[in-house]
Parts: C-alpha cells; structure tokens; sequence
C-alpha cells in the first residue's frame, strides 16, 4: 500500500499509508487533486501539528480507518441528546491531560478530521457538563473577569432554572 | 386578544422582574452583607440548588472540605484568581469518575489554556450541550458569555425537568435571543419542553410572540395549556410543521382563533401549515374539534389520535375530506372508531402507510376489507384487540397490502394459524409479527 511523508512542526518526518492518511479531508484533496500519490517523495509540511499529537491523530485514524463514513453534515440540533455517545476506545484514548486533548482538537480541526473533532469536542463537553459556573472555572482553570455588577445581573437571569 | 396580550407581557415583566431581586436578595442576603466578594455568588447559586433540585452530580459529598467550609476562606481573600480557587479545591474531587476531570482539577501550571482553543472550536463544543448548560457557560467569563449566545447554538431550545420554571425560562431566553433583533428571535426553530409540567399559556405565548420562524414545538405532557394560547402559537408561527401537544388534556382544537372554531371554518382561506400533529391522551376532543382542525391543516400527513376515546367515525369522515395527504394515522383506543370510520379512511388510498386502530372493539372484517382493498400500500398495521378480526380478514389484507412491513394481531382471538399462513405466503416483506395472545 502506498504511504505519504507528513513532517510535523517540530521537524520530525512520520510516514503513514495512504489510506490512513485520507481520513484528513485535506490531506485527501491534496492526494486525490494534486496526484502526490507516487513519484512525489517530499514530506508534506504540517506547521500547526507537533510530532507527539500528529503520531496521537495517525493512531486515532488507524484504529478508525475501517468506520463508515461519517454522516452528513447536520445543524445543531439534536445533537445534545448524544453527547454521551462516545466509543469506549475513544474514551481511553482521549484519557489525557487537557492540554494534550486541546491539542488534539485543534490538529483535528486544522487536518479536518470530523470524527476525531467531534469526539474530542464531545469530551470537552462532557466536563462541562452538569457543573455550576464556578465548578467550570475550577475545572478549566478560568478566570472570572466579570464585574460584579454583572455578576449580580447574570445571577439575576440564571434563577429560571430553579425550582420554588 | 392582541392588547390583552401585551398587558399580560407587560405586568409580568414587572413581576418577574421584582421577584427575581427578591428571591436573588433573600439567597445572598448573608454573604453580601458580610463579605463583597465576586466568589460568594456561587455560593447562593449552589445552596439554591442543593435546597431545590438536588441532583447528585451537582453537589459535593459533605465530606469535601474544599466545597462547603473552604468556601470562606476563598472569600476571604482579597482577590480570586484561578490560584486561590484552585488552591482551596486541591483535594481531587473522588466523586466523579472520568479520569480527564481528575487530572483537570489539578493545580495547573499553566494559565488557562483552554483559551488558547479557537472560538470556533469552543462553540462545537457548545453545540452538543443541552441548554440549561449551556446557559451555565454563559456566566463563566466574558469569552464564553459571548461564545455561548452564538446564534447558531440556538435553533434549538430545549428544556428539562418537571419543577423548572418553564414560563420564565422561555421569557429569560427569548428576551436575550432577541436583543439584536428587536423582539424576535429569527434563529430559533425548535422548542422542547416536553414534560415541563409548569409550562402555562403565559411560556406559550412568549413563544407566539417571539418566534416568528418557529417550525418545531413540543410540549407533551405540559397539561395546564389551553387552546387560546395553541391557538396564538399557531396563528402567530406560520412555519409551525410539527406540534405535539399530547397528554395536553386541555387542548380540545387547534386552529386559528376561538371564532374560528366556533364557526368551523377557516379564516378566509387562511390555513396552518402543520404536517405533524400528536394529540394523544387530548381525551377532551370531539368530532367538531377534529373538525375544525382538519379544516385548518389541511396539510397533515402524520396524525396520532391515541386514546382520543370521545371520537367518531364521523369525526373521521371529516378528516378525509380536508387532508388527504395523511400517511400515518393512529386512533388506537377510540373505541367509538367502527367499520364506517375505516371506510373513511380507506379513502386516503395508497396514500396511508401507517394505521393503528388497536382495541378499537367495533371493528371487524368488513373494516378491515376496506382498507386492504384501497390502501394496497400500507407499510405498518396495528389492529391489537380488534377481537372482531377473522382469519377472512387477515387473508383479505394479505392478498391485498404485500408490502406490510409489520402487523400486530395481537389479542385477535378469532384468527388463527390459517391466517398467519397466509400472511407467510403473501406478505414477503413483513419483518415483524405479533400475534401472541
């Protein structure tokens, strides 16, 4: 099976087949449009990714190579009904430090891997989820910079959710 | 209708809005007296919760130090920075179980850097929670207030829980939906309260009066609204395709105005554009208000009458005349439902995929021959405790409606092994049978 070079930003230079390859939307249309598929044997630079994440993102599409293709593109509805829905396997390999699965995201984001997006962003979710204002800034370590005027305001317009 | 509208708005804008200090003063009372700090005001917010909805992953174990006595010390300080907070929250919190969040709650050496992420990242991130966390995002820093009110997050309202205060929370988040399109939220397409039992008229008619672009309203289960206030939904939402209203026990029509459904006929021509209706458990409907409701809609294609016991055939036979284009019906439990109501419907032909008439006790053969003969198309049929149901019958939908997909003839003591062989010989699709006593 063919392989493509990828050099990461960090200077190291990781060969990956092919099809492994072209689960990134945009190394594909660089394969498929640009016809580096043979007699080219430079690296295709990817400045934004480091070697560490970009060997992470090849071992999330190796595992993932022989999935369906991914459903097309919805709108934002009724997606947080699934936010649960993340495979066992994704969820061990997503057990990381949070810099390392922001990372992740954004070479996801940057090499357009929808499914790799979209689990990670499920994760960050799932933090997110049933934590109070103030739990959520422990966990992602934010700093509040409102004032405490709004604040108050904001505090104001949150009581809907409280029952009597 | 219209002024009386605007009055009710008005005044509960001015109510609300002193309730809302009222009950903010009372919670903080204490901690704002005492120390005027950014950090107790989590605090009200979290007894609040820990009094009223006591949801397990909201509340620390009492055995945390860092939650409930650490508090003060956090306050006490003069500043609260990610450090301090940080600091009185070492001790990892046991309770929750995914390991990224025990790492997380580490103290950082880092500052922050899920800043670091794009905005756009952050608002897919945004996209797969539910509201009620979403507005929870809103109040964490300025980033995320500005994030979280993207308007693409908000197609979609959805709200949870049987004690939330539906009407206010619909009134909170249109207001802010609408802040830079005066008074209407275009965005917004869908709204799921279903359940949300203390949904009135008053959450309704926020709902009319500010979501023009409405397509989707769920509202299951939120027994105490009437039809007045449907009936402003409806008028006021023309893109409205689907509204479930079942279990809504008040609702006994659905149409433009209370006038019109006492003359039982449109408006001038003007109709609804509701595709998809569920009425189920609406056990106050009549044959007059089903009438007045297919005059009305007259584009429906899904209809689900469960359990509407008060109905007739000739109810039915209003409903075919105006909305022909329906593929799925359900009258299952409307016992008053004969043969004559199945001729009617036989008459939506191979238009009808879907039909449920369980224990619907009047019915026999005759019915069933009916339907078999016109609507060769049938995909799906429940006939459950249709006692009066023979082998003859079964043989005759056989023969006639090859493409069913799946039957229920449950508890249709009179058919027996004959009928079922010749539902095997026929019927080469049918992928699901139910014909256990």
């Amino acid at each position: 099976m063919p392989s493509i070079k990828l050099q990461s930003s960090d200077g190291e230079i990781i060969e990956v087949d092919v099809e492994i390859a072209k689960q990134s939307e945009i190394i594909k249309t660089m394969v498929e449009d640009l016809g580096m598929d043979d007699e080219d044997d430079d690296p295709v630079p990817l400045p934004n990714v480091s070697a560490e994440i970009l060997k992470k993102v090849i071992e999330w599409c190796t595992y993932h190579m022989e999935d369906a293709p991914p459903p097309p593109p919805q709108n934002y509805e009724d997606k947080a009904k699934k936010v649960m829905d993340i495979p066992i396997w994704d969820q061990e390999f997503l057990t990381v430090d949070q810099e390392t699965l922001y990372e992740l995201m954004m070479a996801a984001n940057y090499l357009d891997i929808k499914g790799l997006f979209d689990v990670t962003c499920k994760t960050v979710a799932n933090m997110i989820k049933e934590k109070t204002p103030e739990e959520i800034r422990q966990t992602f370590n934010i700093e509040n910079d409102f004032t405490e005027e709004e604040e108050a305001q904001l505090r104001r317009q949150s009581l809907w959710r409280e029952a009597k | 209708m219209g002024a009386n509208n605007g009055k009710q708005y008005g005044s509960e804008g001015k109510g609300s809005s002193s309730i809302s200090s009222d009950v903010s003063s009372s919670t903080d009372h204490t901690p704002t007296k005492a120390q005027k700090n950014v950090a107790t005001s989590e605090d009200s917010d979290l007894s609040m919760r820990t009094l009223s909805t006591p949801s397990p992953a909201l509340i620390c174990p009492p055995n945390l130090p860092g939650f409930q006595n650490g508090r003060g010390s956090s306050t006490s300080s003069s500043s609260v920075t990610g450090e301090t907070v940080a600091m009185v929250h070492s001790p990892p919190p046991t309770r929750l179980t995914h390991p990224l969040i025990r790492l997380a709650s580490r103290p950082q050496k880092e500052q922050a850097s899920v800043e670091r992420l794009p905005d756009h990242c952050l608002v897919h991130v945004f996209s797969f929670l539910p509201t009620n966390q979403l507005c929870r995002c809103a109040r964490v820093c300025r980033r995320w207030y500005n994030l979280a009110w993207d308007p693409r997050l908000w197609r979609t309202i959805r709200l949870t829980g049987e004690t939330i205060h539906v009407d206010r929370a619909l009134k909170v988040l249109t207001r802010r939906l609408c802040q830079d399109t005066p008074n209407v939220c275009l965005m917004l397409e869908t709204v799921t309260v279903s359940g949300c039992r203390r949904l009135t008229d008053r959450g309704l008619y926020t709902i009319a009066q500010c979501c023009p672009e409405l397509r989707r309203l769920e509202v299951s289960g939120c027994y105490n609204i009437s039809n007045e206030a449907v009936f402003d939904v409806v008028s006021l939402c023309p893109n409205l395709e689907h509204l479930d209203v079942s279990g809504c026990s008040k609702v006994t029509c659905i149409s433009l105005t209370r006038e019109a459904s006492i003359k039982l006929s449109p408006l001038h021509g003007k109709q609804i554009s509701i595709r998809y209706l569920d009425m189920t458990d609406c056990f106050v409907l009549e044959d007059e208000g089903l009438h007045t409701i297919a005059a009305h809609c007259t584009q429906l294609t899904h209809l689900y009458l469960r359990r509407c016991v008060r109905l007739t055939d000739e109810g039915l036979r209003y409903l075919m005349i105006y909305c022909p284009s329906i593929k799925e019906l359900s009258v299952s439990d409307c016992r008053f439902v004969s043969d004559f109501g199945l001729r009617e419907i036989a008459k939506l032909e191979c238009r009808l995929r879907y039909l449920s008439i369980a224990h619907c006790g009047r019915i026999t053969d005759v019915g069933i021959r009916y339907i078999a003969k016109y609507c060769s198309k049938l995909r799906y049929l429940n006939a459950r405790g249709c006692e009066g149901i023979t082998d003859h019958g079964v043989e005759y939908l056989a023969k006639n409606c090859s493409k069913l997909k799946s039957l229920d003839i449950g508890k249709c003591p009179l058919v027996s092994d004959t009928g079922l062989e010749c539902l095997a010989l026929n019927c080469f699709s049918l992928k699901r049978l139910r014909e256990k006593r």
